[in-house]
């Protein structure tokens, strides 16, 4: 389809879906800003208004998954109807439904990029580091409610219990990555359940 | 000395298998170039193309190595007499997060960083990533097996189940702390690692 007959889309927001899609299949290094101009069809003045650096462009491409992640976590977080460890473990489930629909390819881009980037990047482990640290804020706010409602163990603070939940989430997906192994990724689910659980 | 005779040393594949695991840690597979390892290693070009083809079969190579101390590691731990089944799988988890930190954040999990990094777009290495975490996962069900039997594992759930967890545990904690460099996350890991496991 040509540019012109899509209008409504943006070219910010076209650099954001093509740069997340090439991220995925690329790496960051091996994405680069003439191969993504190529991909979304936008100019390169347009990248440098928008963006003004591939690393400002990686920092959005990261904000846009954060968000979307985080979206995620909240919608199953306010599902009060459930269990504190019932709604953790929709929420790993929505995450597994996507990833195997990605054909196992869309893991999670925090976990990719911390990956690459963690130890030769500053810059990256700074804003990878905020980005874990609100994420583990946000599984420990919703332990910290299973706790007060006698679902969750006690014996373990909120945030620790977190780390550890992060920690399988993340590996989860780098294991599924190479694996693609489904009964792996369903044995996760039900040990986070298993690791946050109030034993009877 | 002839030629061949040089470039066929065994010192030297020696040496570009060391080196190679030093850089692929540092600079991941897309920025470690055969010309810094030859640089770093002090080994002749002619000498990497008689022992390996290529980069990717290197990287395979030193893939198998690493998968190597891991078994080796894994058995010492399992061999540990005065110690509980869940003690011995978090001292060991302790343990390579001791040389974690140590390393400046750098020795993470080499499969983990291969399995982000380049298994969407090599099926050579994705197979031999898989090939690892499979191989490893049969020793820890070994483990945990001998730990159902003697009662100190907890016996109703599958072992299976609980090596996906524990090795996705153990993958995703360096995926974290490789940007987050939170120790206290790798405790807390640990820490589930023997609640997974321990009989309730």
């Amino acid at each position: 389809m040509s540019a012109q007959t899509r209008p409504a889309v943006s070219h910010k927001e076209r650099l954001l879906r093509s740069g997340i899609r090439l991220l995925y299949a690329n790496g960051y290094h091996g994405t680069t800003v003439d191969g993504l101009l190529a991909d979304a069809g936008v100019p390169k003045g347009s990248f440098y208004h928008h963006f003004g650096s591939k690393q400002a462009f990686g920092f959005a491409a990261l904000d846009r998954y954060d968000e979307a992640q985080a979206e995620v976590l909240r919608r199953w977080a306010g599902q009060e109807d459930l269990s504190v460890p019932a709604r953790l473990a929709g929420y790993h489930r929505e995450f597994i439904e996507r990833f195997v629909a990605s054909g196992w390819q869309r893991s999670c881009l925090a976990g990719k990029l911390s990956n690459e980037l963690a130890a030769g990047s500053e810059p990256y482990r700074d804003r990878l580091a905020a980005g874990f640290e609100l994420w583990k804020k946000e599984i420990a706010a919703l332990l910290r409610q299973g706790q007060e409602r006698g679902e969750v163990r006690i014996d373990e603070s909120a945030e620790s219990l977190a780390d550890a939940v992060l920690a399988m989430i993340q590996g989860a997906f780098v294991a599924a990555l190479s694996l693609q192994d489904l009964d792996y990724l369903n044995a996760v689910t039900r040990s986070l359940v298993d690791l946050v659980v109030v034993q009877p | 000395m002839t030629e061949s005779t040089t470039t066929g040393q065994p010192r030297h594949r020696e040496a570009l298998l060391r080196e190679g695991l030093n850089q692929l840690f540092a600079h991941g597979y897309h920025g470690t170039t055969v010309d810094r390892l030859l640089e770093a290693s002090g080994v002749p070009k002619g000498s990497f193309y008689h022992h390996f083809h290529s980069k990717e079969e290197f990287a395979a190579a030193v893939l198998e190595r690493y998968g190597g101390f891991h078994y080796e590691r894994l058995a010492r731990w399992a061999a540990k007499p005065d110690l509980s089944t869940p003690d011995k799988l978090s001292g060991y988890f302790r343990e390579l997060s001791q040389i974690f930190v140590d390393s400046g954040y750098l020795n993470t999990d080499l499969a983990g960083k291969f399995a982000t990094e380049v298994t969407t777009t090599s099926d050579p290495l994705r197979a031999q990533v898989a090939s690892i975490v499979t191989t490893w996962r049969v020793q820890l069900e070994q483990i945990l097996a001998a730990g159902q039997a003697n009662g100190d594992v907890r016996s109703d759930r599958d072992v299976s189940e609980l090596s996906a967890a524990i090795h996705a545990l153990m993958d995703g904690a360096f995926v974290v702390a490789a940007s987050t460099r939170n120790r206290q996350s790798l405790e807390s890991v640990a820490m589930a690692i023997r609640s997974l496991t321990i009989v309730v």
